[in-house]
């Protein structure tokens, strides 16, 4: 039934494609199978090589249409999972060919779950971190640097999910499951995150304080007095405020709303100054 | 003014393609305010808007199913209108959000509306085996539905809403054009609250405060207090490992 190529299993140059093709994952998403596209895509140079007949080889395309949807960085761990089963299936006559969607099915949530919070939620916000806080003063380094803290890992994470994922096969997410690593991983970020966030609540955000009383010779100056005995108060109890809007389920355009209200309000009164 | 509304829509148009090239953030307001700022002709105020934008949108990014506002004309918009105005900031600010929001009723439609032809047509290159047809048909479906609207939409906002940018700041009184500028300042904070939502809670709210004292106490700059933060993490990581540690009894003590 099957014919197999001359050394029908993968080498460096499938690899490669299959990495290359993955940076397209995203680009058409969409409601109906959202990256399916993007992954049939990517596991074409896998399916070409794997299979002979044209027959075999719409018949594989065809599984990898349906739908799909996970982290885009982490998304060649799966693809290279379903590469070591289409492999399988390519050398054995009797392999159960549903076996390869339902695996994409059970860890593209999973997956998506560990992604979501190292990278958007982790690495991104520290990146931001970073580059935001020298984008706000005018240099040219807060993007560069937003774009390599960010990227050199998220492109490295890419290659090595491919790789693994394919060693490992269906034991991928089990193994990091048993390895009790998952809980551990998202403590990790979460501490990461919110350190860095509350860094970024003092180098970010500020109040900009006019009110001061009294004579030129003894002027008390509010701010001056904030920021000798607690530095950043202000800032802080603005991020909290909003924060605690926020969980009370008001509306983010609404906050913005009083924010702008509070500033022009103030501005108004006199407690706010633009130097 | 007709040529930069054309190159601040081909930024739209190019930024939205990072999508096939490893969603690498380009698209983000950090990234895109510099080559707004190119194209404007002042860059230190594209990066500086970039920044604040950055922080605006930081919130907004696809996590699980929801589907955020649109980060990437809302932001090219907004800095672009606040560039080109000098002293807009502020009101560039207030009318990126609604922009990104609007943006979204339009990818949406066109998502949902358009989207499935392509996908069709996919389906039928691979039935008959044209596996070079549905490759194209994948790179185009990004590039007609989500990279050339966002094209259209940041170029023709520019071109229209530039004169409406700076009637409203020969309208508005200076205190409230002020006090704008003053919202400005503490705008970041919507961006960190929002973030915050998703691990703030009152058993992590010490790692929180704790990045803020080093900051506002030690004057630990950013990148050290990321450093120390991984330390500590990794270290209350092992700590959790050993089994018999002080952090596992406070956890046992919280249950």
């Amino acid at each position: 039934m099957k014919t197999f190529k001359d050394g029908s299993s993968l080498t460096e140059r499938e690899w490669r494609a299959i990495f290359l093709r993955s940076l397209t994952m995203e680009v058409s998403w969409n409601y109906e199978r959202q990256q399916n596209m993007g992954y049939c895509f990517s596991m074409l140079p896998a399916i070409r090589k794997l299979y002979e007949k044209k027959e075999d080889q719409i018949q594989a395309a065809k599984r990898h249409m349906e739908y799909f949807n996970t982290t885009p960085y982490v998304s060649t761990a799966i693809l290279g999972i379903s590469a070591a089963m289409e492999e399988e299936n390519a050398k054995s006559r009797e392999y159960d060919t549903s076996s390869i969607n339902h695996v994409k099915t059970a860890l593209m949530g999973p997956l998506a779950g560990i992604g979501d919070t190292m990278l958007w939620g982790t690495l991104r916000v520290v990146a931001t971190g970073i580059g935001g806080y020298l984008a706000l003063k005018g240099s040219l380094m807060g993007a560069v640097l937003f774009w390599l803290i960010f990227n050199i890992p998220a492109y490295l994470i890419r290659y090595l999910c491919l790789k693994k994922g394919y060693a490992l096969k269906t034991d991928f997410l089990d193994k990091i499951w048993r390895s009790g690593m998952m809980p551990k991983v998202s403590f990790a970020t979460t501490v990461i995150s919110l350190m860095v966030m509350g860094a970024m609540v003092f180098y970010m955000v500020s109040v900009p304080l006019a009110v001061s009383w009294g004579e030129r010779s003894c002027l008390v100056n509010l701010q001056s007095i904030l920021d000798e005995m607690a530095p950043g108060f202000l800032p802080l109890a603005v991020t909290l405020g909003i924060y605690g809007l926020l969980r009370r389920k008001v509306n983010l355009w609404q906050i913005l709303l009083i924010l702008a209200a509070c500033g022009i309000a103030g501005t108004f009164l006199g407690i706010f100054h633009i130097s | 003014m007709i040529l930069q509304a054309i190159g601040i829509g081909i930024i739209g148009m190019c930024a939205t393609f990072e999508w096939a090239l490893g969603t690498n953030l380009a698209s983000r307001p950090i990234i895109t305010g510099v080559f707004v700022g190119l194209v404007l002709g002042d860059l230190r105020a594209g990066i500086v808007l970039g920044g604040l934008m950055e922080m605006v949108f930081i919130g907004s990014v696809t996590m699980g199913a929801a589907v955020p506002p649109d980060s990437i004309t809302g932001g090219i918009l907004g800095i672009a209108l606040a560039v080109s105005t000098g002293n807009g900031a502020g009101i560039a600010l207030l009318l990126a959000f609604p922009i990104a929001r609007l943006y979204l009723f339009i990818d949406n439609f066109l998502t949902l509306h358009l989207f499935p032809v392509f996908l069709k047509k996919a389906d039928r290159c691979i039935e008959k085996g044209d596996f070079r047809g549905m490759a194209k048909i994948h790179l185009l479906s990004g590039f007609v539905i989500k990279s050339l609207p966002r094209g259209i939409v940041c170029g023709a906002g520019f071109y229209l809403g530039t004169p409406v940018m700076r009637w409203l700041l020969e309208i508005l009184p200076a205190f409230v054009r002020e006090g704008l500028s003053v919202t400005v300042e503490y705008i970041p904070a919507l961006g960190i609250a929002v973030l915050a939502t998703m691990t703030l809670t009152g058993k992590t709210a010490a790692y929180f405060i704790l990045g803020f004292a080093l900051a506002a106490y030690l004057k630990i700059p950013v990148i050290g207090v990321t450093i120390l933060a991984v330390c500590i993490a990794v270290i209350l990581v092992q700590l959790q490992d050993s089994g018999q540690t002080i952090t596992e009894q406070e956890e046992d003590e919280d249950f």
